[in-house]
């Protein structure tokens, strides 16, 4: 069974690259390109773990992570924020609003992260 | 710094306006008076006396001519005593006024306490920041129940500087909401009189508000413009890895060849962004740092394993000789950049097969760290540059084209904040050894 990953994230270039490589490593790739998107997304199925940027076009990634923790029926699912966001406040922000973690998308390779997302859902599947 | 008061010599209690007006002894009216009125009655006795035994006329003029003499100098001396009084007291006037004027016009709030910390004065800015009339806390208890009435000065009166005994000059930061948002830097220094006796403290209340805007400003800009740099470059960068991989299609070894070539260029670029963002953040200055109980040697373990892979392609031996050192008080994440910096430079300024020795120890509750490479060294003239920003030395640029010129610069500023040292010995051709001391601040 293939792991669903949910990602909201708009640059279309990581995307491909994400999706890419996360085929590769047997996950089901859902894409949204902005926040609104993300959370119709999610109404529609809950996956198994999701991706999210913070810069997106219309509400921004913390507004979106507050609304998935707010339902109960989403609030479970791991969170990881990738983001080129690196500044103290924006990374304490993410964690106090409950994101299992918080990647700068520059300081790791795409194999390291596809590592982290797999630990993540193995740590929560237990 | 301790209270001197000058012992008061007898005199001062006997002629306390003496005392008060800063006046010598044979200035002081009073004891002028004593004086003339003691020579008077010596004089007139010794006349009687004389006179009973010396009969002659020339005599008493004589000591009539005395008598005059001696009357119109001490009279002399006393107006000139009582003269340098009104003198002493007028000039006194016209300085409380100066300073009157001063304080008063002073785009700094002033705040007065006397040494029973009793406000004794506030100054109109300080009025308008605090939001209070001075009518209503002139001769106010600050260890009293009614300062509970003032919030804001409350805030600012709740620290004295030092104990009673080591008196000295503090400086904080303090937020006042009302009745408008100011960030006020207070400096509190204590005050003495001429004869160094303290006699209370002193507040200056500055507004830094602006600067702070400006501060704050100047650190979003930072953040979205690191941002808006990283983002094309971690696309490139993840990008290119699916393509060295060959997730879409494979590759030839000439294509392999560029594609490696791009990816160690965007590495770079993407390194110079972070040096950009760091030295960013620390001119801030203000920026402080988040220390925490730190494993040292770890932290240089660690930056030993991310050179492995470029030290094993040299076929440079490195070898580290540490001394167990219990954890210290440091910023982690800043001191893992000062290691990495200097086991990433040394690997990088030695040529093949060459060796770097690293050596980290505890000595008088300090960390001692050393880095010694047998490579390119650092030529005597550009010694005393290697710290500045974006400075490279020559022989360094001949041998790799990349380097930023910020990563000693950056060490130093972290090192320096950590009230540490940084300090190194080299020789061209022969080598380079940097030295870093921290203190564990754990006693």
């Amino acid at each position: 069974m293939p792991t669903k990953i949910l990602i909201v994230e708009d640059e279309t270039a990581l995307l491909y690259a994400l999706k890419a490589e996360l085929s590769q490593n047997d996950f089901e790739v859902i894409e949204a390109i902005d926040g609104e998107k993300g959370l119709q997304a999610l109404e529609k199925q809950i996956p198994d773990i999701i991706i999210l940027d913070l810069l997106l076009p219309g509400i921004d990634g913390f507004e979106v992570l507050q609304r998935i923790k707010s339902k109960p029926e989403m609030k479970n699912i791991p969170v990881i924020i990738l983001t080129n966001l690196g500044d103290k406040e924006s990374v304490e922000k993410g964690k106090k609003l409950g994101a299992d973690d918080y990647l700068i998308k520059t300081d790791y390779s795409l194999e390291e992260v596809i590592n982290k997302l797999k630990s993540l859902v193995n740590k929560t599947k237990k | 710094m301790k209270n001197k008061t000058n012992k008061k010599p007898l005199y001062c209690t006997i002629f306390p306006e003496c005392y008060k007006n800063n006046l010598k002894l044979w200035e002081c009216p009073s004891f002028l008076f004593l004086v003339t009125g003691v020579i008077t009655i010596i004089v007139m006795i010794a006349t009687y006396i004389l006179t009973n035994i010396y009969t002659s006329p020339e005599f008493v003029v004589f000591s009539v001519i005395a008598i005059t003499i001696i009357l119109i100098i001490a009279g002399y001396l006393i107006t000139q005593g009582v003269g340098r009084i009104t003198e002493a007291k007028l000039t006194a006037e016209r300085e409380k006024k100066k300073t009157e004027s001063i304080v008063m016009n002073l785009s700094d709030g002033l705040l007065m306490l006397d040494n029973a910390y009793n406000i004794i004065l506030l100054n109109p800015c300080a009025e308008k920041y605090l939001g209070i009339d001075k009518k209503q806390i002139i001769g106010l208890k600050t260890f009293g129940k009614e300062i509970n009435k003032f919030p804001n000065l409350k805030k600012i009166i709740n620290k004295i500087p030092g104990s009673p005994t080591d008196l000295k000059t503090i400086e904080e930061n303090i937020l006042i909401e009302s009745p408008e948002k100011r960030y006020l830097r207070i400096t509190t220094s204590p005050v003495y009189d001429n004869r160094r006796t303290f006699i209370g403290f002193v507040k200056v209340l500055h507004d830094f508000t602006k600067e702070k805007e400006i501060e704050n400003m100047k650190t979003e800009f930072v953040s979205l413009a690191s941002h808006q740099l990283r983002s094309p470059l971690s696309s490139l960068r993840w990008l290119l890895e699916i393509l060295l991989r060959g997730r879409i299609g494979a590759l030839s070894e000439e294509q392999t060849k560029v594609l490696t070539q791009m990816n160690e260029s965007n590495d770079r670029m993407i390194k110079t962004v972070q040096d950009l963002l760091n030295v960013s953040r620390i001119e801030e200055g203000r920026t402080g740092l988040e220390l925490s109980l730190t494993d040292f040697n770890q932290i240089v373990d660690n930056a030993i394993k991310d050179v492995n892979a470029q030290a094993q392609k040299k076929q440079i031996k490195i070898n580290f000789e540490k001394q167990d050192i219990k954890k210290a008080m440091l910023d982690p994440e800043k001191i893992k950049i000062v290691v990495q910096n200097l086991i990433d430079n040394a690997v990088k300024y030695t040529k093949e097969k060459g060796e770097i020795k690293i050596n980290s120890e505890l000595k008088d509750n300090k960390i001692f760290f050393s880095v010694k490479d047998n490579g390119i060294g650092i030529p005597e003239v550009e010694q005393e540059k290697i710290f500045t920003k974006f400075h490279r030395s020559k022989n360094a640029k001949l041998l790799s084209v990349h380097g930023t010129g910020l990563g000693l610069y950056i060490a130093k500023k972290i090192v320096e904040t950590h009230k540490g040292k940084i300090w190194f010995a080299s020789k061209q051709d022969q080598g380079t050894t940097f030295y870093i001391e921290l203190p564990t601040n754990i006693s």
